[in-house]
């Protein structure tokens, strides 16, 4: 296998609010090779943009690192101060961040902003940043005239096409794309993603994904971790985990993956329930009051993340029985019975 | 013109023509590649109704106009011309002052930035008690009992763990929940869902799609639903327009319009579909150079220059939205080959 391109170990992040501490990620731990593609996904509010901004250390003012290590190219780069962060982002690693939508400024040209970037961190003339602007919109598939308008006068997937563009800016070594397309048609998100991906393949390029569509992660990601409230619950390469998933909450996200083909009247399965509020650490394994399989053990003892497999890792008591949770995860009335 | 179905179910909304055109203004008119005077036409002579009751899926390329037409639609925007009614008559041209509020109560939109839509000083609480306010609707416990409720039902359970809460607290998908509780603690007629859950995960996608469908089915809200994606659009619409550079090029009842698409940008759009099977090899969009954006000024298809099936009279001739069946509809020659022939030289 190539070789580490970010290991995080252990991290920890929790934001203060008045009734507390919210833990919304624990102990996370996942790698991004030299070249390769990472998943993350789970469900909305498990902390996957957390992790992702924790990375780069761009958090909001109440959130902070309580634990771990984020090493990129083996330098840890929790301890580094806001100056030496500079030197690292944009270049060595580029946030499409999952705001895209709003993250322009409103009172600049979207091409002024591009630009900016490129001079700023790259040293380049003016003349050299418009040009290199210019072919960053015609990637993401924008008329470059375009970049003399201002956000507002631009649809809600053009922003995010702008967002896209302005971090491949520099040729990052690692991109971390929060649901970068959730605001375009397929037609052109799979434009963009062909495009990213061959530019991504020349570079030597390594990706974040974080995505909800997991017809994205299918199709663009070497190995996927899924997390679910601020854990990372299952780890594995792309095809092993789309086709032989052992933690229930996995089967669970797998059974409401979403089809043109199913019977309009058939309703969608859900996972019933909500995650647990992260104030204070959960006792037993954090999925246990959703888990159909859940037994006294799993409300008890809080499951490591150990390997089941080559490259597969999963945090459940009962990974030995995964060939029957697969069997019953696939009726709904497995999902609606309610939890034990 | 429009796609057929039940000719009993009374139109909600009548939009006849619509038009609605942006120009790049100013110094920036120089700068802008087509020069003085360019002008972006986003929705470009539209018609089409929506049935009192009924879920009409809008599915399209992005900057096609679709938030433009849900803008038109709230009167955040004005149409250039073309006519735009509510039910009982009600232009929306016309409205103002008292009568825009009133029409407010009635009419609700869910924006697709869940970010710049909500105001960061407000609490959650505060962003869904504001519509009751300004509507000067009920007291303040019947205020907070609404509010908790439109919450509730949103998805953001409990309640009272996210009354409190600062839109920069919550997650991507909490805070399009928030929105989808604003929206609906009016309990509008009609509501403009702009891609409402593009940022949810499937399980809470099935939530708040299940959610929409049970607010029409036993409330008779019509939703006028925007949406990039197919299976989710299908599974929830009663009918489908697509768009494409601000026209509709297909409409119909939502199963057929996805499964026997006839336009060939539809047929586009199904097959960049991402397939969650990784043992599945789909063949790629080819990264050709095809027009960003075609010239609007010319006056053939708007996907000519993409289109595979693209004939002669294509470039010199824009095709209309004519049936192909009952209660389908679809804009383009191959489809209508006598509309291609009657209309040459
Ligand atoms: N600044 C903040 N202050 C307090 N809580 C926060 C803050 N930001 C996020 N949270 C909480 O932390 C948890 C994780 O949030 P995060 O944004 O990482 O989720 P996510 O997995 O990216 O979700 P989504 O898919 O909805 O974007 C959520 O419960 C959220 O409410
Ligand atoms: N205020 C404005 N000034 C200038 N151009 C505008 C303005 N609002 C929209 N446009 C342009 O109108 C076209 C249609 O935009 P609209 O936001 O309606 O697209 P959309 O179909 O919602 O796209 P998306 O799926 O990307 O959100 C785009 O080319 C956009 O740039
Ligand atoms: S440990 Fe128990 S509760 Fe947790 S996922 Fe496994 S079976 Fe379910
Ligand atoms: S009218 Fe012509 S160019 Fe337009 S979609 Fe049909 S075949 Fe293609
Ligand atoms: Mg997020
Ligand atoms: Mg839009």
């Amino acid at each position: 296998m190539s070789e580490a391109l970010l290991e995080v170990r252990n991290l920890s992040v929790g934001y203060r609010i008045g009734a507390g501490t919210v833990h919304a990620i624990d102990d996370v731990s996942f790698t991004v090779h030299e070249g390769e593609t990472l998943g993350l996904v789970g469900e909305s509010g498990c902390g996957k943009t957390t992790a992702g901004r924790a990375v780069i250390k761009v958090m909001p003012a109440n959130a902070s690192i309580t634990g771990g290590e984020v090493r990129y190219r083996g330098r840890d780069l929790v301890p580094l101060s806001n100056e030496e962060m500079r030197a690292i982002r944009w270049n060595e690693i580029a946030v499409i961040p999952q705001s895209a939508m709003n993250a322009l400024n409103p009172v600049y040209r979207v091409g002024r902003q591009i630009e900016e970037v490129i001079v700023q961190q790259d040293g380049a003339s003016p003349a050299e940043a418009r040009a290199r602007a210019e072919e960053l919109f015609r990637l993401v598939k924008i008329d470059p005239g375009r970049l003399a308008h201002y956000p507002h006068q631009f649809s809600g997937g053009m922003r995010q096409r702008a967002l896209v563009a302005m971090a491949l800016a520099l040729n990052p070594a690692l991109l971390i794309a929060d649901e970068p397309t959730t605001a375009l048609d397929v037609v052109s998100q799979d434009r963009v993603f062909t495009r990213v991906r061959a530019l991504q393949k020349r570079l030597g390029a390594s990706m974040l994904l974080i995505t909800h569509d997991m017809g994205l992660v299918a199709e663009n990601c070497d190995r996927v971790a899924v997390m679910y409230a601020g854990r990372i619950v299952e780890q594995a390469d792309t095809r092993t985990l789309f086709g032989a998933p052992v933690h229930p909450y996995t089967l669970g996200l797998k059974n409401a993956f979403p089809s043109t083909t199913r019977p309009k009247d058939e309703a969608l399965i859900s996972i019933a329930g909500a995650p647990p509020v992260l104030l204070e650490a959960p006792r037993g394994c954090r999925f246990a009051p959703r888990c159909p399989f859940a037994t006294p053990r799993c409300r008890d003892e809080d499951p490591a993340l150990r390997p089941v497999g080559p490259g597969h890792h999963a945090a459940c008591h009962h990974t030995a029985l995964a060939g029957e949770m697969r069997a019953r995860a696939v009726l709904s009335e497995t999902w609606t019975a309610g939890a034990p | 013109m429009d796609g057929g179905g039940p000719v009993s179910a009374a139109p909600l909304v009548t939009a006849r023509n619509v038009r609605k055109s942006f120009a790049a203004r100013g110094e920036l008119a120089g700068l802008f590649a087509r020069g003085e005077g360019a002008m972006v036409h986003a929705v470009d002579d539209v018609s089409f109704e929506i049935r009192e009751g009924e879920i009409l899926g809008l599915i399209g390329e992005s900057g096609s106009g679709k938030t433009t037409l849900g803008r038109l639609l709230v009167r955040l925007e004005r149409h250039d011309s073309g006519s735009l009614h509510f039910q009982d008559g009600r232009d929306l041209a016309a409205l103002g002052g008292r009568a825009l509020r009133e029409y407010y109560r009635d009419v609700q939109m869910i924006f697709q930035d869940p970010y710049g839509s909500i105001n960061p000083r407000f609490t959650v609480h505060d962003t869904v008690v504001e519509p009751l306010a300004t509507q000067r609707l009920g007291d303040a416990s019947g205020r907070r009992d609404r509010v908790a409720r439109a919450l509730e039902r949103a998805g953001l359970r409990p309640p009272r763990a996210f009354a409190d809460k600062y839109p920069h607290e919550l997650s991507g998908g909490e805070r399009q929940r928030l929105s989808i509780a604003r929206a609906l603690v009016l309990e509008p007629k009609l509501l403009i869902a702009d891609e409402p859950v593009s940022m949810l995960d499937v399980s809470i996608r099935a939530g708040i799609l299940n959610l929409l469908k049970q607010q029409s089915r036993e409330f008779g809200l019509t939703i006028l639903y925007v949406s990039h994606d197919l299976s989710t659009t299908r599974y929830l619409c009663d009918r489908i327009a697509i768009m494409y550079r601000g026209r509709f090029v297909e409409l119909g009842e939502a199963e057929r319009v996805i499964d026997d698409a006839h336009h060939p940008y539809a047929q586009a759009l199904k097959a960049a579909i991402p397939i969650p099977d990784p043992e599945f090899d789909r063949p790629r969009s080819e990264a050709g150079e095809d027009p960003d954006e075609a010239p609007q000024e010319s006056a053939g298809c708007r996907y000519a220059g993409t289109c595979p099936k693209a004939m002669e009279v294509c470039h010199r001739r824009a095709p209309e939205l004519r049936p192909v069946d009952a209660g389908h509809s679809v804009a383009c020659f191959l489809h209508h080959p006598a509309d291609a022939e009657a209309r040459t030289d």
